[in-house]
């Protein structure tokens, strides 16, 4: 259904997003205020380092080379898939993003999966029942859902059910016992955002005519709504939905430090309290990957979605 | 005609509600009628006389609308009165749907031979399970999908839609407008309905297709197994479609019998109103009747609805509820002054005369009675490319480029699609010239290029003589001197200026000052029939007619010589329409000026044009005065506009056009027109016609000159415009 | 016969559906916007005037009354230091409030520009702010967020500008597009037919259409903006101890959501009530200012 042509218009744009992004996630650390070799040495010592240390911290990770030249060696290597070593372990940054990954993803794809085992029906619920309880109820719940900050609802399900109820661990990584809380305080925030967009859309999609001319044809209204409407509606939530996986990354961070889940939310956030640039720029890289790959795919399954967008490819 | 003793269906005393915060907008307010097999019944009115509420009513669509009281009978079962279940058996199994704008009613992610396959399957299974419907792997049963889907493309072969097979797998968007009616048609006859309920079924399609729909649901009729309730606002249509007709007005039957009679010897003020609007047999560049007032948004509870706007009106037809008088056999009206509303006229057409409308109080309305074209005609010499000319252009083409991906353009490989064609016109001073086309022949792309909107490929535009550029290098003298009225009249208007700045804008940009601009605007306000208070109000608080006297007001603000109007009258009912109409004329008799109306209306152009152009597909079929094009086309595409009209004094129903206008992609080789012309001969296919005189015409046809002879002979007096010599 | 009169008539009940329709929605969607106004306005009202009448000082430690619970002298009970917590809270509305606004009105001012100039311009300017749109929202905004706070070091300044940063790409978006389509406008051309000069065209169509979607957003975001600075002080990066701002109190609180929970619960209330009072008013600003919303009742 897509054109060989259209994939490689797209492709090459995400190539060309990723090389410039690719340049600023390495001239990141220029934003540390001060040299940052001091910095990292500071930050490892936790004392000011000598001058000679600092000279040969410089020398031996190439500092004193101009940008374009430093950038060029670490690309030529990303490319090559090593992304350098921890300044703080010496172990290979590639290796350490190759541990953590799977538990983000999992927590990633499972909050997904929460989120919109909840939105979808309530959203179609609450457009279908319009005005009735129970809209009310879902659109309550959706507002006090977008307001609550992750990293409380956290706290109040480890409060509620690992610590009163017993539920489950408090804590880490495991079984899928070890999920299910982290899943749901991370997955709560999306399925509130995705429930709202779920109704406007159908109750949209519930107000055009080839819906009544559905119903015209005698079609019973649970296939008017499923089949008819649901699947129009759909088309703009999967959009959003691909944008929402940046929102699940950036929740991850937050939610894997509520849970003490190592992932690799909480590998960045150590590794940038502690200067180690390498492993800051690697992840930072990988989740711009990750992330510049799933609007990819969600553009695509747009055009696959929706027969009328074009499939000759469309110029920005 | 079929046994009128039982009604297939009975519609009583129907009454559907719409709720809203202030109080209940009563949409259908007591509408009774009814139809029998067989039969074809129009259901007409004016937008807001609630004639689609109505029809929705009957098939249960009528949410978020209430139906609070009355009932609908059908073949005995009282719809109203039923479970949903029991009311949505009827649907599609003995009462089939189409809609209005067929685009918008089939689903867009679905192809359409699915959507007819639907139709068929909700019919053949007793409970609708959804795994039946989305066709789920391994569950759904394979071999009644197929069996279906092969229904489904006898059905459109039925509907006449070409290749059927390839066509079941297209989707909606892949589907010209009138081929989307047709798949709509296959999917209410799927059932075979005992009655179809078509409303407005060919207002959102070109003239030319909208006579081959129509003429299906006649044959539809003929058979006797299926009647029709064809919900409409042309009169044109029910005098050419319909046995019976029901007028509608304010949610209620304002009169009701055979259509013969009705719209002969109509009875009921507003039916008479309705029918001397119509520009059909007025005679050219006159004013029309106009029915005084306009559609309010709430009806009175009590009293004809009518009374407000209605010559004849007393006392007692507002304080209580108008009579039902039998005139004849199966002829009802509503209306309590039958009485001092003087005796019906014949209204044979020729002899119609047109009433003055004394509320209407203008300068123009003192004008002499009299054909004003002939006399005009007179007094200004005519030739095609007059050099007194005020406005013209000479060989103008546009071409855009459509190439929509970089590879291909990278490539080279560009596309193009030539809107405009070699076009060249010319209108003198005091004059008016007509432009008509189908959606898609490009009329105005030529609109945009006159005004300098756009600018052309090639060729000029002349103003005075003095060749003249885009907006962007015309004088402000140059600018000035054009006056523009564009189509969607709202949508040329800022939402968030007052009237009084919009019209005044055009002065501000001129650098008059606020007190000028002040008596400025206060004079086009009276100019165009506007009151003082309107200058406060904004565009949503404005009608439709209102709208439009705000866009003529503009346009005529710095006193311009040219006024250029896109589609001036297409979004109005008849009464609107007329009024718009009588105020150009009176201002152009006031004024002096010269327009350029843009319009796919035939019948509007002929009523003001001096000239008119013929476009198709980018291109001029044909250009001449316009009794020449009326009364003797010189080519078979103006031949078939003129056939496509519906007329209520019309003998012959209006003709179809076979096809659709061609991609200007991809334009047929020789002549546009040879795929859809009746006359076609091979070397239509290979050699492109030039344009060639025809007495004071000139016409883009190898056979011009033949078919001028031919219609000549059929010597028909202007007002009848259906000579049918081609189809 | 006339397509558009057959459109209006088609919609004919379509109109009467939005009649009522918005009629419905706007009556239940004022008393929601009512009381996000209120709770916005009780929160300025706290932010401003709180800290002049709570009788304790934000950072002032008292050892021997540590982790206690609500009562009337410590209405949201004592946190770890023994500092009370509900004093705390109210200075805490003044650096949230404080940060969101500020964030907010830089998003705004730069979003606002880059779509105007990019959409106005159109050609390879557009192009190229648009790439650069692209290259941004190729990073997850939080994640951004951090690593350029990070990286500058943690302090409330180095929050506002990484968000501020982040999040103005929304804003370029939709301002750009509100300009692409109101210049397509037939009232656009009309004023181009009648002379106006540019910077007037600019000011006269293209401005107003820009403002509201603007408003509505910035609303919304005000509330977004809130989330993220409790996130990242929540994080460290924001807001250091003893600063009394509702992320770094959460934070703070973590050891002892067992014996203490309400020094988790009490900033995270505050949190929420907080952006449930913005998304609350933004949302009625939409339904009130939604060009779209606008449109429904005006075309019919």
């Amino acid at each position: 259904m897509i054109s060989a042509e259209y994939l490689a218009y797209r492709i090459g744009t995400s190539t060309a997003v990723l090389a410039c992004v690719s340049v600023l996630t390495f001239g990141m650390m220029y934003l540390t205020p001060g040299d940052p070799a001091r910095a990292v040495l500071y930050h490892q010592t936790g004392q000011q380092p000598s001058a000679e240390a600092v000279a040969a911290f410089r020398a031996e990770h190439g500092f004193d080379d101009p940008f374009p030249i430093r950038y060029w060696h670490w690309i030529t290597d990303v490319v090559q898939r090593d992304l350098g070593e921890s300044y703080r372990t010496g172990r290979p940054v590639s290796t350490m993003i190759v541990d953590a990954l799977p538990a983000t993803i999992e927590l990633a794809i499972a909050a997904m999966a929460v989120a919109l085992v909840i939105a979808i029906p309530t959203g179609v619920a609450s457009a279908v029942y319009r005005g009735t309880w129970i809209d009310q109820a879902s659109q309550l719940f959706a507002l006090v859902g977008v307001s609550m900050p992750n990293f409380w609802l956290g706290y109040l399900l480890i409060i509620v059910f690992a610590l009163h109820l017993g539920l489950a661990p408090v804590s880490g990584t495991g079984g899928l016992s070890h999920l299910v809380l982290p899943a749901i305080a991370l997955g709560t925030g999306m399925a509130a955002i995705v429930t709202r967009l779920v109704r406007t859309s159908m109750l949209d999609v519930l107000d055009a005519e080839y819906v009544d001319a559905a119903r015209a044809k005698g079609t019973a209204e649970r296939i008017v709504v499923y089949k008819h409407a649901l699947r129009n509606a759909l088309i703009p939530v999967v959009t959003v939905v691909g944008l929402q996986f940046g929102f699940v990354l950036n929740g991850a961070v937050v939610i894997e430090i509520v849970f003490q889940r190592p992932g690799l939310g909480m590998m960045l956030v150590d590794a940038i309290f502690a200067r180690d640039f390498p492993v800051v720029q690697g992840v930072v890289l990988i989740v711009a990957v990750l992330f510049v790959v799933t609007n990819l795919l969600v553009d695509l399954s747009y055009r696959v979605l929706d027969p009328r967008v074009q499939f000759g490819g469309e110029h920005a | 005609m079929v046994s009128r003793d039982t009604p297939l269906l009975s519609v009583e005393n129907l009454e559907t509600h719409f709720d809203t915060a202030v109080e209940p907008v009563r949409a259908v307010d007591g509408a009774s009628f009814t139809v029998d097999p067989g039969e074809v019944v129009g259901l007409v009115g004016e937008s807001g006389s609630g004639k689609s509420v109505t029809a929705r009513s009957i098939v249960g669509l009528e949410s978020p609308g209430e139906i609070v009281g009355g009932s609908i009978r059908f073949d005995g079962t009282d719809l109203t009165d039923v479970d949903d279940r029991i009311r949505r058996q009827h649907r599609g199994d003995r009462i089939g749907m189409v809609f209005q704008d067929p685009t918008a009613t089939l689903n867009p992610v679905f192809d359409v031979g699915e959507q007819i396959a639907e139709a068929l399957r909700i019919h053949d299974v007793d409970r609708q399970r959804l795994t039946d419907f989305m066709h789920v792997p391994f569950v759904s049963d394979r071999q009644a999908w197929r069996d279906h889907r092969e229904r489904a493309i006898e059905l459109m072969e039925q509907v006449d839609i070409a290749d059927p097979g390839s066509r079941a797998g297209d989707y909606p968007h892949e589907f010209s407008g009138g081929m989307a009616q047709r798949a709509m048609l296959a999917i209410a006859l799927a059932g075979d309905p005992d009655l179809l309920i078509a409303d407005e079924p060919t207002t959102a399609l070109d003239t030319t297709t909208q006579a081959t729909i129509l003429e299906r649901l006649d044959s539809l009729a003929a058979t006797g197994e299926t009647a029709v309730l064809l919900v409409t606002h042309d009169l044109g249509i029910v005098a050419e479609r319909c046995d019976r007709v029901v007028v509608l007005y304010g949610g209620q039957v304002m009169e009701s019998g055979p259509t013969e009679q009705v719209l002969t010897a109509p009875e009921h003020p507003y039916t008479r109103d309705l029918l001397e609007c119509l520009i059909d047999d007025a005679e050219p560049q006159t004013r029309l009747s106009t029915i005084e007032g306009t559609v309010p948004d709430r009806f009175d509870e009590i009293g004809c609805p009518f009374a407000s706007r209605c010559d004849y009106a007393t006392a007692a037809c507002r304080t209580s509820d108008p009579p039902i008088v039998d005139p004849g056999p199966d002829h009802r009206v509503v209306c309590g002054e039958l009485e001092t509303v003087p005796d019906a006229h014949v209204m044979d057409g020729a002899n119609r005369s047109t009433r003055s409308e004394p509320t209407d109080g203008h300068a123009g309305s003192d004008r002499p009675p009299g054909n004003e074209r002939e006399r005009r005609v007179a007094s200004a010499s005519r030739t095609g490319d007059g050099t007194a000319a005020i406005l013209a252009a000479r060989n103008l083409s546009k071409r855009f480029e459509t190439t929509d991906s970089w590879v291909d353009r990278l490539r080279g490989n560009r596309r193009y699609l030539d809107a405009v064609e070699d076009v060249s016109v010319s209108v003198e001073r005091g004059q008016t010239l007509g432009i008509v086309g189908e959606s898609g022949s490009g009329k105005s792309t030529v609109v945009d290029m006159l005004v300098g909107l756009e600018a052309p490929t090639s060729g000029r535009v002349e103003l005075d003589g003095n060749p003249v550029g885009t907006v962007a290098d015309r004088s402000a003298e140059q600018l000035a001197k054009v006056g523009v009225v564009f189509q969607h009249t709202r949508g040329s208007i800022n939402p968030r200026a007052t009237v009084r700045d919009v019209i005044a804008e055009p002065l501000f940009e001129s650098g008059w000052d606020a007190d000028r601009r002040t008596d400025r605007v206060d004079e086009l306000l009276e100019l165009v029939d506007l009151s003082p208070t309107h200058a406060d109000r904004r565009r949503h608080q404005l009608s439709g007619g209102q709208l439009q006297r705000v866009a003529i007001a503009r346009a005529l603000a710095l006193e311009p010589a040219v006024v250029v109007l896109d589609e001036p009258v297409s979004a109005l009912d008849v009464s609107n329409r007329a009024k718009i109409l009588n105020l150009l004329l009176d201002l152009q008799e006031q004024l002096g000026l010269t327009y350029v109306v843009v319009s796919h209306d035939l019948s509007v152009v002929g009523h003001v044009a001096d000239e008119v152009l013929v476009m198709y597909a980018g291109q001029v079929m044909e250009r001449g005065p316009t009794e020449t094009l009326f009364d003797r086309p010189s080519h078979p595409y103006t031949n078939a506009l003129l056939d496509a009209i519906p007329s209520v004094s019309g003998d012959t129903p209006a003709a179809s056009l076979p096809g659709s206008v061609p991609s200007a992609v991809d334009p047929p080789s020789g002549c546009r027109f040879h795929m859809r012309c009746p006359l076609a001969e091979p070397e239509c296919r290979s050699e492109t016609p030039s344009m060639e005189a025809v007495d004071d015409a000139r016409s883009r046809c190898h056979f011009a000159s033949e078919i001028a002879a031919d219609s000549d002979d059929d010597s028909e007096p202007l007002e009848h415009i259906s000579p049918d010599t081609f189809s | 016969m006339s397509t558009v009169a057959g459109v209006l008539s088609r919609l004919e009940s379509k109109r009467l559906t939005t009649i009522a329709r918005t009629a419905v929605s706007e009556l239940r969607s004022n008393r929601l916007t009512l009381v996000g106004a209120l709770i916005v306005a009780v929160l300025g009202f706290v932010a401003i005037v709180g800290p002049l009448i709570v009788p304790y000082e934000p950072a002032a430690q008292d050892l021997s009354n540590r982790l206690q619970g609500p009562s009337l002298a410590h209405p949201l009970g004592t946190d770890q230091l023994g500092r009370d917590v509900a004093t705390r809270l109210v200075y805490g509305a003044r650096v949230s409030l404080g940060i969101a606004i500020l964030v907010t009105a830089l998003r705004v001012l730069i979003g606002t520009t880059v779509g105007m100039v990019a959409g106005y311009a159109g050609g390879w300017v557009d192009e190229l702010f648009m790439r650069l749109v692209d290259v941004q929202l190729a990073f997850p905004g939080l994640v951004l967020a951090l690593v350029v706070a990070g990286i500058l070091g943690p302090s409330l300044r180095n929050v506002m500008i990484a968000l501020a940063v982040v999040g103005w790409t929304t804003y370029a978006r939709v301002v750009r597009g509100s300009v692409l389509t109101i210049k397509e406008r037939k009232y656009v051309d009309v004023a181009r037919l009648v002379g106006t000069p540019r910077l007037r065209l600019f000011r006269r169509h293209l401005l107003p259409g820009v403002v509201n979607p603007v408003i509505v957003i910035a609303t919304l975001n005000l509330g977004t903006v809130v989330l993220a600075t409790a996130g990242l002080s929540f994080i460290g990066l924001g807001a250091q101890p003893p600063t009394p701002e509702w992320g770094t109190m959460l934070a703070g609180g973590r050891q002892y959501v067992r014996s203490a929970w309400w020094i988790v619960n009490a900033p995270g209330v505050a949190i929420m009530l907080t952006v449930l009072g913005f998304n609350l008013l933004g949302d009625g600003l939409r339904d009130a200012l939604d060009p779209k919303q606008q449109a429904r009742v005006e075309e019919v």
